[in-house]
């Protein structure tokens, strides 16, 4: 992952513990202090836990690796550009290779 | 270590170590040697890749002429999975031809049971190699018709068919290589690189440029290799067939059919693999290929 998606992923991730935290926080006052016990969690929390949210996708799937295509013409292009075509080995046939032929060209190579 | 990883397994499926030049393949040998040898491998890989790297490197030592190396790994692998497994004989059958000759290479594959594919491939191997090719393609028919389902010998007929000049039979076994592999956009572009040999050997034969047979089998071989550019996206191979063999069917003076479609598709491809040559959008020797066809058709 990328610079910038990895900050935007950490910051939503405390920006998410910050979120939770105040819960956690506004539980406790609204079980001591608050006359009201029906109390709602504040809006301004509830934002900061979809905004995170929000930016964590985004810092995610910013930082995803390049789509590869599901068409197999242009999959196999892609194969054929870097030399591994999956179907290489039926024009090399490794089950019937001469192997004495093989040595002797490898040596012949070698004087 | 993701890419060494990599380039072993591609070396090891694609079997491309039986093509290289000798300093790619003693690059290859470098590399499978030292990742195998520190310790890497057992460390990162999973048994399945691991012995697969092993049987790699155990081709590449053989062929390398480094017996005691690939003797080594032999033992490994027959230790790990013993003695009657299928690759472990294929491997020691490949390891006594290339040390101890024929004779015993034949013995011990004369020993294995017959459902054995790998060792009867060797069988026949051998059996070529000490002079007996005139049966190679009699023994090669008795294979697939005892495992019509494995594409590798089908394709070993076609090449042997080839050899003897039979384009028609090799063109028929490479149609059975497509009905149990239809996808290989190679098989596809080579079965049209057969019927232009055909097709020359035809006219050569009969001493006349065109009649009806040459001019199917131009227009199949067109097919062919269009299948193969949609089976893969800008592959050379088969917009450099198209381009020779749409030309060819352009140049006849007086066609059975209609010709103006193939016209339009040798302009296609023309364009197509100018495109590819002048965005660089394919591998050195891809590029090297098209350029020198461009230039001739």
């Amino acid at each position: 992952m990328s610079f910038v998606p990895t900050v935007i992923t950490v910051f939503s991730l405390v920006l998410l513990f910050h979120a939770g935290y105040s819960a956690y926080e506004f539980s406790h006052y609204v079980k001591h202090l608050a006359a009201n016990a029906n109390a709602t969690l504040p809006v301004d929390i509830v934002a900061e836990t979809v905004a995170a949210t929000a930016l964590f996708a985004f810092g995610q799937v910013l930082g995803a690796n390049k789509l590869k295509s599901v068409a197999f013409a242009k999959w196999a292009k892609g194969l054929e550009r870097e030399g591994k075509n999956p179907f290489a080995s039926l024009e090399q046939r490794p089950g019937f290779m001469n192997v004495r032929k093989l040595r002797e060209e490898y040596a012949s190579t070698k004087e | 270590m993701t890419t060494i990883i990599d380039t072993l397994r591609n070396a090891h499926t694609t079997s491309s170590y039986l093509s290289l030049s000798s300093e790619s393949f003693d690059a290859l040998y470098d590399t499978s040697y030292q990742f195998i040898t520190s310790g890497a491998a057992a460390r990162s890989l999973q048994p399945d890749n691991l012995y697969n790297v092993f049987e790699l490197q155990f081709f590449l030592s053989i062929i390398a002429g480094k017996d005691s190396e690939a003797s080594t790994i032999l033992t490994t692998l027959t230790d790990r999975f013993g003695q009657d497994s299928n690759r472990v004989g294929v491997l020691k059958c490949i390891y006594l031809e290339a040390t101890a000759g024929a004779g015993q290479a034949l013995e011990f594959a004369s020993a294995r049971p017959d459902t054995e594919l790998g060792t009867l491939k060797r069988k026949i191997v051998i059996l070529k190699s000490t002079n007996q090719s005139s049966l190679y393609i009699t023994e090669l028919l008795k294979l697939v018709d005892n495992f019509p389902s494995d594409a590798e010998s089908w394709a070993e007929l076609a090449s042997a068919y080839l050899d003897a000049g039979m384009y028609a039979q090799s063109i028929f076994a490479l149609h059975e290589v497509l009905l149990l592999v239809p996808l290989a956009y190679n098989i596809n572009a080579l079965v049209g690189e057969t019927l232009l040999l055909y097709v020359s050997s035809l006219q050569s034969s009969t001493n006349t440029t065109h009649s009806l047979a040459v001019e199917e089998k131009l227009i199949e071989a067109v097919k062919f290799f269009l299948r193969s550019v949609e089976l893969c996206e800008d592959y050379v191979r088969g917009w450099t067939g198209v381009l020779v063999a749409t030309k060819r069917i352009t140049e006849i003076k007086k066609p059975f059919g209609d010709t103006s479609k193939y016209k339009r598709l040798y302009d296609v491809a023309k364009k197509t693999l100018t495109k590819i040559v002048d965005a660089k959008d394919a591998s050195d020797q891809d590029l090297n290929a098209a350029k020198a066809v461009l230039k001739n058709y």
